[in-house]
């Protein structure tokens, strides 16, 4: 067992040392002129002379990669161009944001999609069955930003229940003192006891959620379903039919078991899927996140901000998959037997 | 379950083409409704130059930010321009992005993944470990970062979402070759010295072809959807390029008022992948039975 | 003197579609008494495993099923859920072809047996454990405390064999219904099993329904055999009478078609044509378009089952005009 996660962790490296190197030379090696490219329409002088130090553009390409190499070994994902913070510290102030928003999402796609899907396989063709087919069939076609726009429309511009952007009312923002330990707001809000904060985090989490929640809940009650129904196919369940054991028990225990493992995978890309769709999501809803910051980098031109965002939310991706496959041990005893 | 004669073998008149059609139809409604909705999107987007009721770059300010009615079916827009003309017309971008995008990851992805598993060895790990990369990335995130790197525009875009996606190809097309390598007839070609590249070609790829189609038509909705997003962040489509993602993007100052110049192009999307996800599906369930219901 | 433990009337099951309408079981009628060994025999698509399916109501939910199953007295055509459940593993209890795919391979054999055995009697966890111990000795299994703790992927498929074996023991059945149960394991192991179940009867008490494809296999262990012919009992009886002196073609051809050792040159006989489309309502007898001594009536009328020896029953036009001639 310790030798699959040795291997596994070697795995891991040498991928992620291969995103870095994409990342790079997608940087470096794509564009006619990389200063040009990064310094946006109208560069001033200043920014030219900074732009070329700070990117070591006058030093052969094999030593700017290794020079990126050594950098980011030292866990310096270098410094905005537009901001001047080191990279490593803007993705730490932001994390909080995008990890608020992912966790929730994922949660009430665990909570409605799993069940469902469940329920959704044990009573085929039923109505249950049927809505639920429909609705993934139908959720995995919107767009994100659909979505999110009819939310926007309905529940800020036609009733003027949630706030239409960001994270938190300005005026309380500014207002109210909470020390951000966590980085996540609803939890910082009540440890401080600020309740007005808590209530507008709370407000401005609803849309971008749901809009997350609904997207991937198509995708997982779907897999879901099928899982669950290919596993219902399986000789054993039909044994534990023919010898009498409850129903219940072979959905619940017996079937259940079997789908764990796939069910995390699932969960693990699921991962995947919102930190990819959080991207959209928090450009729509302005949202002070990883994926926004992301956005707004690219548009500003601030390339070191790309990259090393961008091989932060990989290498979380990354990490993600791998205690998920680290989990299998622990839940299919075929694999523990060397 | 019993009786193992398919009904071809057995009274070949008995069941006619009409009869079977009709129960085929039945059966996979929800695949025939796909077929049906794509087509009409599909003819509409091949022939929207003529059938448009206005140009779709007419500006006509008096006009402007008009909602549905019976002269303009969508609405108009902040510039007066008829939306419904639009959004046919962008469903050519869609369509051609969709065909292009798949068509290129196919392109790449399908030799690599026979290469991959006809030869295996280190040549497989080599170019598996090199797709792998690829994979590591949560879903839309390369494509932002290559587009991010190439500059934004759709031909960009395209190339980006094509490299994203060459690694399932490959997969697929390389778990079929590993299963038909297996058979006795592609040793008994090589002992007659028909070369590898001969094999692979003749033999290994018409074997693999349905996956490929049944990824291939699912991977239609998802590249859509994808350009989309990209073009409404604004990593896609540039004006004057007319696509539905970009006229979200446009609508963003007017959406909450004047909500149909972001739901109908959004709406268009969602039709149009919809249609191209149940014709999907119901090919896999027509190639690939096993993934039907249980008893 | 109690009934038979198993008594199958008139079973048809039918699978209707939108354009077939397959009718698997045409009329199957089938007995069993306390103690005896049935072999159920015919070609794969005959219906002989919907029939063992039939008998535990495990038919699937797209089949209907109509006329009668009798399991010591208990009808089980037409039951629900909860009854059924009861009567698996406590009245009759089944085993299944393919030994290596029939246990959840997520838990270890000795959860599984106890999870079986606290469904059909009163035991405690250290009870049920017990039972399920003993069961595996029953069945020979080489230290059975150890194969309790072990995983199905952990065992071979002799192994697990008589683990289902010792499964279907466990709840004190009546009835035991052997689908195939040795087809997926190599001659050695599958002679080794054939002995253990002849033991079972005997110690146990029981019946066992048969069903094979293997000619050998009869005469090895039943008592009776009833041969099986798209969706029909075509011929049935003590297997001394049946194999001494078939009545049926179909019978007469199977026969034959078992190449037997020591007997020299002669082709291999294979039977002409192929198994009818059950999807098509058949008229006459089903055997007809491939056998060799047709008579007119055979495609107009279907035969109907005629008793010619005390324990010796076949649905034959040609053997009906042939024994009453003689």
């Amino acid at each position: 067992m310790i030798k699959y996660i040795a291997s596994r962790l070697i795995l891991m490296v040498g991928i992620l040392f291969g995103v870095l190197t994409i990342t790079f030379f997608l940087g470096r090696v794509l564009p006619a002129s990389p200063a040009n490219l990064i310094l946006g329409d109208r560069p001033t002088a200043e920014q030219i002379v900074r732009a070329e130090e700070e990117l070591g553009l006058n030093k052969p390409l094999l030593v700017q990669y290794g020079l990126y190499l050594e950098q980011v070994a030292r866990g310096d994902l270098g410094t905005s161009l537009r901001t001047d913070v080191p990279v490593i510290v803007e993705i730490r102030n932001r994390m909080g944001a995008t990890i608020e928003l992912t966790t929730l999402a994922i949660i009430i796609v665990i909570v409605i999609g799993i069940p469902l899907g469940v329920l959704s396989a044990v009573r085929q063709n039923s109505l249950v069955d049927n809505i639920a087919r429909a609705g993934a069939v139908g959720g995995v076609a919107i767009p994100v930003f659909l979505l999110a726009m009819i939310l926007q429309i309905i529940f800020y511009g036609q009733l003027n229940w949630l706030p239409l952007q960001g994270r938190m009312d300005s005026e309380i923002l500014l207002d109210v003192e909470f020390p951000r330990t966590t980085g996540l707001f609803l939890i910082d809000t009540l440890m401080a006891g600020e309740w007005r904060a808590f209530k507008s985090a709370l407000l401005h989490l609803v849309m971008p959620t749901l809009t997350l929640a609904i997207v991937t809940l198509a995708s997982v009650t779907r897999i879901t379903r099928n899982m669950m129904v290919e596993v219902l196919g399986e000789e054993y369940i039909r044994t534990a039919f023919a010898y009498g054991v409850p129903r219940r028990s072979i959905y619940y225990r017996h079937a259940l078991k079997a789908t764990l493992i796939p069910m995390m995978t699932i969960i693990g890309l699921t991962y995947g899927i919102l930190l990819g769709g959080s991207v959209v999501v928090e450009f729509l809803f302005d949202w002070p996140g990883l994926g926004g910051f992301l956005v707004l980098s690219i548009v500003q031109n601030d390339f070191p901000a790309v990259l090393g965002t961008t091989f932060f939310l990989a290498a979380t991706y990354l990490g993600i998959n791998l205690i998920v496959d680290l989990l299998y041990f622990v839940v299919d005893p075929r694999l523990r037997a060397q | 379950m019993s009786g193992n004669l398919s009904i071809l073998a057995a009274e070949p008149a008995k069941a006619g083409f009409g009869l079977r059609a009709r129960a085929f139809a039945a059966q996979n409604k929800l695949f025939v409704i796909g077929i049906v909705i794509f087509s009409v999107i599909l003819l509409a987007s091949i022939f929207a130059e003529w059938i448009v009721p206005y140009s779709p770059t007419r500006i006509a300010f008096a006009d402007k930010l008009q909602p549905p009615s019976l002269e303009h079916w969508m609405g108009t827009d902040k510039f007066g321009r008829d939306i419904f003309s639009r959004v046919l017309v962008g469903g050519q971008t869609s369509m051609m992005v969709g065909a292009f995008v798949t068509f290129l990851a196919i392109v790449i992805g399908v030799p690599i993944g026979l290469v991959s598993g006809y030869f295996g060895g280190w040549i497989d790990n080599l170019l598996m470990r090199f797709s792998d990369v690829f994979l590591a990335f949560p879903p839309l995130l390369l494509p932002i970062s290559i587009v991010a790197a190439l500059g934004p525009g759709l031909n960009n875009a395209m190339i980006a979402l094509a490299v994203s996606w060459f690694p399932w190809y490959a997969r697929i097309t390389r778990g079929a070759v590993m299963r038909v390598r297996k058979e006795l007839y592609v040793d008994a070609a090589r002992a007659m010295g028909v070369s590898h590249a001969r094999i692979m070609i003749r033999h290994i790829t018409p074997n693999s072809l349905t996956p490929i189609i049944v990824q291939g038509s699912m991977d239609f909705g998802f590249t859509i959807l994808a350009a989309a997003s990209l073009s409404f962040i604004g990593l896609g489509a540039r004006p004057p390029t007319i696509e539905w993602g970009l006229m979200a993007a446009n609508s963003r100052t007017q959406f909450l008022e004047h909500w149909w110049t972001a739901l109908c192009p959004g709406f268009a999307i969602f039709l149009t992948v919809l249609a191209v996800n149940l014709m999907g599906d119901g090919l896999r369930d027509v190639l690939d039975p096993k993934h039907g219901t249980s008893e | 003197m109690t009934g038979p433990i198993l008594q199958i009337t008139d079973l048809k099951v039918e699978f209707p579609g939108l354009v077939r309408n397959v009718r698997a079981l045409r009329g199957v009628d089938l007995v069993l008494h306390k103690g005896q060994i049935v072999g159920l025999v015919g070609e794969s698509g005959s219906g002989k495993s919907l029939t063992a399916l039939a008998c535990l109501g495990l038919v699937p939910n797209s089949g209907r099923v109509s006329g009668s199953i009798m399991l010591d007295g208990f009808e089980v055509v037409g039951r629900g859920e909860l009854e059924l459940g009861r009567l698996r593993g406590g009245v009759a209890a089944m085993i299944f072809q393919n030994p290596m795919r029939a246990l959840n391979p997520f838990f270890t054999v000795g959860q599984q047996m106890v999870e079986v055995i606290r469904c059909h009697r009163p035991f405690g966890r250290t009870e049920a454990v017990e039972a399920a111990s003993e069961g595996l000795r029953d069945v020979q299994m080489p230290d059975p405390e150890i194969a309790l703790g072990k995983y199905p992927h952990q065992m071979s498929g002799g192994q697990i064999q008589r683990v289902m074996i010792a499964l279907g023991l466990a709840c004190r059945p009546r009835l035991l219904i052997a689908d195939e149960c040795t087809t997926a394991l190599d001659v050695t192991v599958q002679a080794q099993i054939l002995v253990l179940l002849r033991e079972l009867t005997v110690s146990h008490d029981l019946s066992v329904l048969f069903i094979t494809h293997d000619l050998s296999v009869v005469a090895t262990v039943c008592d009776r055999v009833a041969v099986m012919y798209a969706g029909e009992v075509v011929e049935n009886g003590s297997v001394t009478d049946v194999f001494a002196d078939p009545l049926h073609p179909y019978t007469r051809k199977l026969m034959s078609t078992v190449p037997t050792l020591g007997r020299a040159g002669g082709e291999l006989e294979s039977i002409r044509g192929q198994v009818p489309d059950l999807a098509l309502p058949l008229t006459g007898c089903t055997f007809c378009d491939r056998c060799d001594d047709a008579l007119d009536v055979c495609a107009a009328t279907p035969p109907g089952m005629r008793r010619y020896r005390a324990d010796h029953q076949a649905a034959c036009h040609d053997t009906a005009r042939r024994m009453d001639v003689e």
